[in-house]
């Protein structure tokens, strides 16, 4: 006859180790709330419910003004944008639209944007004097004469059209004045890696938008990803417009031809009308 | 009996853990009464309602028309993102138009984004 084993360990001690496992690990919460695991995000969200008023963390604004005076150096500069924007469909349901936009500046006063996407695909040149614009499919294209500097044509691009870019802020001569303009509240969330990349993320709100920032961690801060979502919409409540920014140069050799637009073969000049 | 013991009180921590602290609150009298009944029985339902008979339409009703489709002209001074299919595009003093159908558009860029207005007859 064989012998059963005798369990050493036993039975008995086998369930005294699962209740005290159970005791210490899944002691219930008097709340009722689900355990967690011990609290590990920063103390910015140890903020009072209710803020004041202006609440602008020094270290925020201090590392805007980092990447906003190395772009403000650059006087050729190139990037590339890649941007997921918001747009209410006729159900009133938000759906993304997606584009990807290479940008070339020379400071003061010249621009070339390409942009493919969704909803578009063309270019736009400034040199210092005419504003053009192509769509690339038809080949039309339409000019208007812009302000001597770029900064106005930035502003015709948002005030007359109402077509923001959106990496317009990056590209003004004072890129810190026009992000800190109508600041309500800015604080630094954190660090974190992104694409192996270690970069400070950054929050700001304003009476219309909320935005936040990531900006690379490195001698030579550029912004890798700029997130507004705009409040207050009609119809919507809110939209989303998302940036990813790549291909930063701020040494670019940028020939003077690029700003120069010349109609190409097959294409056909159309009016310009303010939106 | 230590076996049994150890057993029942395991099991009763494990369901201690495990389930949120709200739970306990339906073996309290009051709440158990709502759910219940006064008499801790499950309510009785109401006497089973006979199901109405199918809605029948009066004899002889027709089918309603199928509605007839309409087309819908767009405004001259509107705006379209694309055309329509089956354009054919023309020049009128030096101006490149589109004709579609009975309507005519005209190219033009409004802010940065090209639309197509729409126009009365050019030529």
């Amino acid at each position: 006859m064989l012998k059963r084993p005798s369990r050493t360990f036993g039975w008995t001690r086998a369930m005294l180790l699962v209740v005290l496992a159970a005791f210490f690990c899944g002691v219930p919460a008097p709340t009722g709330l689900p355990h967690q695991a011990p609290n590990t995000l920063p103390a910015a969200f140890a903020a009072p419910a209710t803020p004041p008023s202006a609440m602008l963390e020094p270290l925020a604004l201090q590392l805007l003004k980092g990447m906003t005076d190395n772009l403000k150096r650059a006087t050729s500069f190139t990037f590339t944008a890649t941007t997921i924007h918001d747009e209410p469909a006729t159900t009133g349901q938000l759906l993304e639209f997606y584009a990807r936009s290479s940008v070339q500046v020379s400071r003061p006063n010249k621009m070339f944007i390409r942009s493919q996407g969704d909803l578009v695909d063309g270019s736009l040149w400034y040199d210092g004097q005419t504003l053009t614009l192509l769509h690339a499919p038809t080949k039309f294209y339409a000019r208007a004469s812009a302000p001597p500097k770029l900064d106005g044509t930035l502003d015709l691009l948002e005030n007359k059209f109402h077509d923001p870019l959106p990496a317009a802020s990056f590209l003004y001569s004072d890129p810190y004045a026009r992000f800190t303009k109508g600041l309500k509240t800015a604080f630094f969330v954190g660090d974190a890696v992104v694409a192996g990349v270690r970069v400070h993320q950054l929050a700001f709100t304003e009476a219309q938008a909320d935005w936040q920032i990531w900006i690379r961690d490195t001698p030579s801060p550029v912004p890798t990803r700029l997130t507004v979502i705009y409040k207050n919409v009609p119809r919507v409540g809110s939209l989303q417009v998302a940036t990813d920014f790549t291909d930063w140069n701020l040494q670019a050799q940028v020939p003077a031809s690029a700003y120069h637009f010349v109609p190409p073969a097959g294409s056909k000049q159309v009016p310009l009308k303010p939106r | 009996m230590t076996r049994l013991m150890v057993a029942v009180l395991g099991a009763s921590v494990i369901l201690l853990a495990v389930l949120p602290a709200s739970a306990l609150f339906i073996f309290h009298p009051a709440i158990s009464a709502a759910i219940w009944g006064p008499h801790g029985t499950a309510y009785p339902p109401a006497a089973a309602y006979p199901p109405p008979a199918a809605y029948a339409p009066p004899p002889g009703y027709p089918p309603p028309a199928h509605p007839p489709t309409v087309v819908v002209v767009p405004p001259v001074g509107s705006y379209e993102r694309t055309l329509p299919a089956n354009c054919e595009s023309l020049t009128v003093n030096s101006v490149t138009y589109f004709r579609c159908g009975t309507v005519y558009y005209k190219p033009t860029f409004l802010g940065t984004t090209l639309m197509y207005e729409v126009v009365p007859n050019p030529g």
